[in-house]
């Protein structure tokens, strides 16, 4: 017979998680609206800076000898930056990601390919410790940075790492926001930059328009160069922004499962509650009737 | 003749989106002004002061570096950074001109930290202008 003091205890404190949880799940629904927001208003810039990018490209022609659009045929040394969160509680957000990056490290190391990892996260940065990762570069506690203020330096060392031969490739690993139920690891070469792969159906609806001349200040070439690292950078920022939004999206869902078992849990309790509660009154019933069956 | 469709966006969001009869951008090599029926033009800009004439005034925008896109009807400008003139920090312009230039004079030219005080020094006297 458990002990009513007991299940009224447990019952408490079941209470108390469903508090914290429901409480989680609703400061997470209002993060992810401002930072979906954030990611939505990315996204002219994005679109705007891929269409005139194709155009110019188009317009340079395959001569171009622009270094950050080379790929190199032997690649010995990469740099990978993997996005994830500094705070757990989000459902399997990071370890869904962590997951699959695991092997595709262990696959370029296996193939004699340098691995070099910047992780921002905390979740990421244990995890890649304790799998025996060589962590070259960690951020944590990045969630209340500005993104632009990462953004910039970090692209700024890809781009400069890229250029002086350090990296052969640069690779970044995030969790792209599909909506607010699926976030999908993702794997993004970021240099050298593909234009054609990243940018098709712009590349399809443009088409006609790539064909007209433009007149450019300074000129084509030098437009081209300058553009580059603009879109790196929006590429960069873009993963940042979708982890945001993935984050609190994945915490929301695990925030609502765990009230909702919550509940669950507290119903089952408070059943038990009221049968041990009514065992005793009976027993006690039994009691006072045999005790006064006994005195007649 | 009809109205140019301007666009101003930043990474972060989009600042002005409408139309308007006249803009006024820092290019690369010089302030330029676009009317509607524009020739196809892409250039670069530099930080400075932006000006946009609708409906008989002026918006005035303090924009970083970036790149402006202009055709015969609309006109779209990238930029990092973009603030209208009424929310742009005034007063810190002449003494964050004074720490660029510092800069400028001490580092190697094409720098890294050279090209981002020329940046800075850009912003800075853009804002005095607009005072």
């Amino acid at each position: 017979m458990p002990n009513l003091k007991d299940i009224k205890t447990r019952i408490s404190s079941v209470k108390k998680t469903k508090q914290i949880t429901s409480a989680m799940k609703l400061v997470a629904g209002a993060k992810l609206r401002r930072a979906t927001e954030r990611a939505m208003s990315a996204r002219p810039y994005r679109a705007q800076l891929s269409d005139v990018l194709v155009r110019v490209a188009g317009n340079v022609g395959e001569s171009t000898s622009e270094p950050l659009l080379q790929s190199r045929p032997d690649v010995t040394k990469i740099l990978v930056a993997v996005l994830t969160t500094d705070r757990g509680l989000c459902g399997g957000f990071n370890s869904n990601l962590l997951r699959k990056t695991n092997p595709w490290l262990k696959d370029r190391q296996a193939s004699d390919i340098d691995v070099e990892i910047a992780v921002f996260g905390r979740k990421g940065s244990d995890f890649l410790k304790s799998r025996g990762f060589d962590v070259a570069e960690r951020t944590l506690d990045y969630g209340k940075t500005e993104k632009m203020d990462l953004v910039r330096p970090l692209t700024a060392k890809m781009v400069a790492g890229f250029l002086d031969g350090t990296y052969d490739e640069v690779w970044i690993v995030f969790n792209e926001f599909v909506n607010a139920l699926v976030q999908e690891p993702t794997f993004t070469r970021v240099l050298p930059i593909a234009i054609d792969e990243s940018a098709t159906e712009v590349a399809d609806s443009n088409q006609a328009q790539a064909q007209i001349e433009y007149r450019y200040e300074p000129n084509a070439d030098g437009v081209l160069k300058a553009l580059l690292p603009l879109y790196l950078r929006t590429l960069v920022l873009t993963s940042f922004l979708e982890t945001e939004a993935g984050e609190h999206a994945a915490r929301m869902t695990a925030m609502d499962n765990a009230t909702r078992n919550a509940s669950d849990l507290i119903d089952s309790l408070t059943l038990e509650f009221n049968r041990a509660r009514q065992a005793a009154i009976t027993t006690e019933i039994t009691e006072i009737v045999s005790g006064a069956e006994a005195l007649k | 003749m009809a109205d140019l469709h301007i666009d101003i966006v930043t990474p972060e969001k989009s600042i002005f989106s409408g139309p308007a009869t006249e803009i006024r951008v820092p290019g690369w090599l010089g302030e330029f002004d676009v009317l509607p029926g524009h020739d196809l033009f892409l250039s670069l800009v530099r930080g400075g002061l932006l000006t946009v004439s609708a409906g008989g005034t002026d918006h005035k925008f303090v924009v970083g570096r970036g790149f402006a896109e202009a055709g015969p009807e609309q006109v779209s400008v990238l930029v990092d950074s973009a603030t209208p003139i009424a929310d742009a920090d005034l007063a810190s312009a002449s003494s964050d001109l004074e720490a660029a230039e510092a800069v400028l004079a001490t580092s190697a030219a094409d720098s890294a930290e050279w090209t981002q005080a020329e940046e800075a020094s850009e912003l800075a006297r853009a804002r005095m202008a607009a005072r």
